[in-house]
């Protein structure tokens, strides 16, 4: 961790929607529309995130520097209004944590035999 | 186009947002956004695509807000008063998440009251508020002629015209206009529009500039001699024309190079000249003969002057001089009558009066009752809307009297509490508002669809910037009285009492103001049931009503000869002669006939003639009017209006006939031969003469009496009538009549092939389903109708969901009563019993209260009833009957849950 300022504790544990758009930029980076997509196909169509929703999320977690603005410029022939996100070490730790957690509740409930 | 409108929309909703959020990300949300809505397909997916991401903006601006950190504050000390506020709305806010039904029902229910409202103002705006587009239009007026024992407008003589002009001094000018339908051909397509013929001066006394080109000039409209009407063999001198904006966008796509060319109207040279701007119209009332939508202008070359007294066609349009009033220029029109009853026997002997109007109030005064109407309808909904989300906002108020009382035990003062519901019903005026627009957007379209005729500018009706203000006007009216009744009792300091009863009391004094909001709402419902319950009796009774011919099965096409082309009499009648003939070998034609002009078509009421028995002098021929009509045999059987004593026209009722043959209808029949004698009497009716402009008094022998029809208006009986063989005077318009069970559309292809077979020249338009069109004449009933059931199913379901609300908010407080009586012994049929006379009681004296308000308002309903006494018992009794029947639902079920309380629970709640 870079920056003494940011606590994971402070986060956890993560709204659904901010650890749906983390999770979504775990292994690439992508652009906005790209995020409502891949969320949607991965829940299938469970979730569909609103364009307001989505922006004010990555504004949260922009501020809370989760996330940033990519280097990469957009594909030729894309809008070049269009800006990438990609996680920050922060954001990765985040979504760690947060994931262990679920994790750890998962284990609990099958203890539990609430699954097998 | 589409996807701008769209992209513009959204750009607009952004700027909820607070500033750094769209700087920021504004461009890349559009961008998204577009995207996102490109990939949504059908109707109803877009609409609830729109409202979803239409809501999340809307949240996400307040949520943003709320959590705005302070680092992104200015760094200057915030007063009190604002950082209270501020605190409020937060907290309002959360609050009402916490209770997304309250919420979601309060937002619906204002938003339907704030979108009717809008949607029934940018019809009031667009058609009763904004000025005509004329220059100083309060100066402009309409002048009409009126007769002995008759207020009806007439229109005006071509000579008393020129008298006005002469000796009138207290106007800036006067013009005189005529217009019909005519055949405009020598432009790629022949086509039937209407043009009027106006003075020259016509535009530049209404001050209105070209679009394009010019207006008329002085010289335009000099006369040219009457023979052309007659002489076959007389040249027409060209003369100029003017198209309206909508004309020269549709046929010549906009193309500025359309000034200069030549075109021909009813077969005479025309050049044209000038296009008018694009909002310039003229709006005049039905008794000027005037259709609406007049597609292009023509100088009036007519020598009107001499034409005579009794021709009362021109409708004249005169400017008040500036500081001259109304009433000072009435004086001098009533002298200048005065003179002419002194001058000309005609003027003497008709009694013929002099009256002016405001062309503003002529334009739309007979749309004005109707749309008050309308607008006070959505006002009683607004105030239903209101009345009810003030009330859920006292049960609220209620459900957290606890809270409330500790919060005013600690300090808290009344205001504070106040200050709380009002940045709560801030938030939730807010979305209602927006919400609002959306119901206002449907509205309109379902207004647009419904679209009567006689609307005048109703295609201008859309959302705009003064129908967004009355919105936002609506939304702050509404949120004061959602307010003020709970802020009224909190200030009271009726709060301390919650603390002190121990929260279970039985304070009455708010019940009290509950059930007087409720029965309010059933007044106010029972007031919209009653007015609409009349109407749709109205409607109904229409209806029902014989018009005096059988629309079924029936169509009608209409074809019009080019003047020019047939300015010989027996040309015109041998040809639809024969056209009617081939009509009647068409397979699946059982009968067919045809008439200058139809029932309930528009130029019914300038066909009128005088007439009188031979015993009948002068003033009863100036006097007497009656509906005249040119008929091509076959017509009654093929219409249906049967002849009740005497025989139909034959083909051999023409020309080469020595006497003119007539049918009268029974109405004439009666009134001048009451003993029953008409068939075979002589009836003096008038022909125009088009050598000389003059009304020949011809003498007709009554060979038939016809059963009355409904010429001019299906809401009353027409007036006299009296058909003459169209063989024997001939016009150059006729509409065919069948009766077939062919579509409209094949009988209509199959009469334009016969007509245009003979020349194609002619053109055939107006294809019309009877039936259908008969119900058109109902319309502005029928629109009325519509919205007035629209209203009172919104009213009757927000009366009767406050009245569910109240009558479970007080069972839910006397459970321990209940309870305790349960314990006593008591059935639950009693405990519905009790319930049910209790909201019984609140919805009696409403329905009480309503029906007393209505039986002393429905009388302004007067001009929009038919056959119907605005204070029928059935309309008032049917409302009460209908509410108290509503009413016993939404009681019985809260009554249902009070009657299997379980004592022991009930007592135990404590």
């Amino acid at each position: 961790m870079q920056d003494n300022n940011l606590n994971i504790n402070d986060h956890i544990p993560l709204s659904h929607i901010s650890y749906q758009i983390l999770l979504s930029l775990a292994d690439h980076d992508m652009h906005g529309y790209g995020i409502i997509k891949e969320v949607s196909e991965r829940t299938g169509g469970a979730i569909e995130l609103e364009t307001g929703t989505l922006y004010a999320a990555i504004k949260r977690m922009r501020d809370d520097k989760m996330l940033v603005v990519a280097e990469r410029k957009p594909d030729p022939g894309e809008d070049a209004r269009r800006r990438y996100y990609e996680l920050t070490a922060f954001g990765k730790d985040l979504l760690c944590a947060e994931t262990l957690r679920l994790a750890n509740l998962v284990a609990v409930a099958q203890q539990k035999r609430v699954i097998a | 186009m589409e996807r701008e409108k769209l992209s513009r929309s959204y750009r607009l909703l952004l700027w909820i947002l607070p500033d750094d959020m769209r700087g920021e990300y504004g461009e890349e949300m559009e961008h998204t956004f577009l995207e996102r809505s490109d990939m949504v397909r059908g109707h109803l997916a877009r609409v609830s695509f729109t409202v979803r991401e239409t809501t999340a903006v809307l949240t996400q601006a307040v949520v943003l807000r709320l959590n705005r950190k302070d680092t992104y504050l200015p760094k200057v000390p915030r007063s009190g008063l604002i950082d209270k506020m501020r605190q409020d709305f937060k907290y309002a806010f959360r609050t009402l998440l916490r209770s997304p039904g309250f919420a979601l029902i309060a937002v619906l229910t204002l938003a339907l009251g704030i979108g009717s409202n809008a949607a029934i103002f940018s019809v009031v705006d667009s058609v009763l508020l904004r000025e005509l587009p004329y220059s100083n239009p309060e100066e402009l007026v309409l002048v009409w002629n009126t007769s002995t024992g008759s207020n009806a407008y007439a229109p005006n003589s071509g000579p008393a015209f020129v008298d006005y002009r002469e000796r009138a001094n207290q106007f800036d000018g006067f013009s005189a206009l005529w217009a019909e339908k005519t055949n405009l051909t020598g432009y790629g397509s022949s086509d039937l529009v209407t043009v009027a013929h106006a003075t020259a001066d016509f535009f530049d006394l209404l001050g209105v500039t070209p679009h394009l080109g010019r207006f008329f000039v002085e010289g335009d409209d000099n006369p040219i001699d009457n023979s052309t009407f007659t002489d076959p063999n007389a040249v027409v001198p060209p003369s100029v024309l003017v198209l309206s904006y909508g004309f020269w966008q549709t046929k010549f796509a906009g193309d500025p190079d359309v000034i200069g060319r030549s075109l021909h109207v009813d077969g005479a040279p025309l050049n044209i000249v000038g296009v008018a701007p694009p909002e310039f119209d003229l709006f005049l009332p039905e008794s000027a003969g005037i259709p609406m939508g007049i597609q292009a202008w023509k100088p009036l070359v007519w020598d009107y002057s001499t034409s005579p007294r009794e021709g009362q066609f021109l409708s004249v349009v005169a400017r008040v001089k500036d500081g001259v009033t109304v009433e000072q220029a009435q004086s001098e029109m009533s002298t200048i009558a005065a003179q002419l009853r002194d001058e000309y026997q005609f003027h003497s002997e008709g009694g013929i009066d002099i009256k002016i109007s405001s062309i503003t109030t002529e334009a739309v005064g007979g749309v004005r009752p109707i749309l008050i109407a309308l607008l006070a309808a959505a006002g009683l909904v607004l105030l239903i809307a209101s009345s009810n989300v003030a009330n859920l906002m006292l049960l609220r108020v209620a459900g957290r009297e606890r809270e409330l009382a500790v919060r005013t035990a600690l300090g808290s003062s009344g205001w504070r509490i106040t200050s709380l519901l009002l940045a709560e019903s801030g938030i939730l005026a807010a979305f209602s508002a927006v919400a609002g627009v959306f119901v206002a957007v449907g509205g309109i379209r379902l207004l647009l669809w419904l679209k009567p005729d006689n609307l005048p500018r109703i295609d201008t009706v859309g959302i705009d910037g003064r129908v967004l203000g009355f919105a936002l006007f609506v939304t702050l009216l509404s949120s004061v009285l959602v307010v003020a009744i709970p802020a009224i009792r909190i200030g009271g300091g009726k709060m301390f009492d919650a603390l002190k009863e121990g929260a279970r009391g039985t304070s009455s004094g708010k019940h009290k103001v509950q059930g007087a909001l409720v029965i309010t709402q059933v007044a106010l419902s029972v007031v919209l049931l009653v007015s609409t319950a009349l109407i749709l009796r109205s409607f109904v009774l229409l209806k029902d009503i014989d018009p005096g011919f059988e629309a079924k099965d029936l169509v009608t096409v209409s074809a019009s000869l080019p003047f020019y082309e047939y300015r010989d009499y027996n040309s015109r009648a041998e040809f639809y002669e024969r056209v009617l003939d081939r009509v009647r070998e068409i397979p699946g034609v059982e009968a067919a006939g045809g008439t200058a002009v139809l029932p309930l078509a528009e130029g019914n009421g300038i066909w009128v003639t005088p007439y009188a028995t031979e015993a009948g002098d002068d003033e009863s021929w100036n006097r007497n009017k009656a509906s005249y009509r040119l008929i091509v045999p076959g017509y009654f059987e093929a219409i249906g209006t049967r002849l009740l004593q005497g025989r139909p026209f034959r083909a051999s009722d023409n020309q080469n006939r020595e006497t003119v043959v007539t049918i009268i209808d029974e109405k004439l029949a009666n009134e001048l031969w009451p003993e029953g004698d008409a068939l075979g009497k002589t009836i003096y009716v008038g022909q125009f003469q088009l050598d000389d402009f003059t009304l020949a008094r011809v003498p007709a022998q009554v060979i038939g009496i016809a059963e009355n029809v409904r010429h001019t208006s299906i809401y009353e009986e027409g007036s006299q009538t009296i058909y003459v063989p169209h063989m024997q005077w001939t016009d150059q318009r006729v509409t065919v009549v069948m009766r077939t069970t062919m579509s409209p559309a094949d009988a209509g292809q199959a009469v334009t092939d016969i007509v245009q077979g003979m020349n194609p020249n002619v053109p055939v338009f107006a294809v019309r389903d009877m039936e259908e069109f008969v119900a058109r004449a109902m319309a502005s009933t029928q629109f009325v109708l519509t919205l007035g059931i629209a209203f009172a199913i919104v009213a009757l379901v927000l009366a009767s969901v406050g009245l569910f609300g109240i009558v479970s908010y007080l069972v839910k407080q006397r459970t321990r009563e209940i309870g305790i009586r349960m314990a006593f012994g008591a059935e639950p049929g009693d405990v519905v019993k009790l319930v049910l006379s209790h909201g019984l009681k609140l919805s009696g004296a409403g329905v009480a209260i309503g029906l007393l308000v209505s039986f002393l308002s429905t009388s302004a309903l007067r001009s929009q009833l038919f056959g119907v006494n605005p204070a029928d018992p059935i309309s008032f009794g049917g409302s009460a009957i209908l509410l108290i029947t509503v009413s016993l639902v939404a009681c019985y079920l809260p009554a249902r849950r009070a009657s299997v309380t379980d004592p022991k629970v009930a007592l135990a709640e404590e």
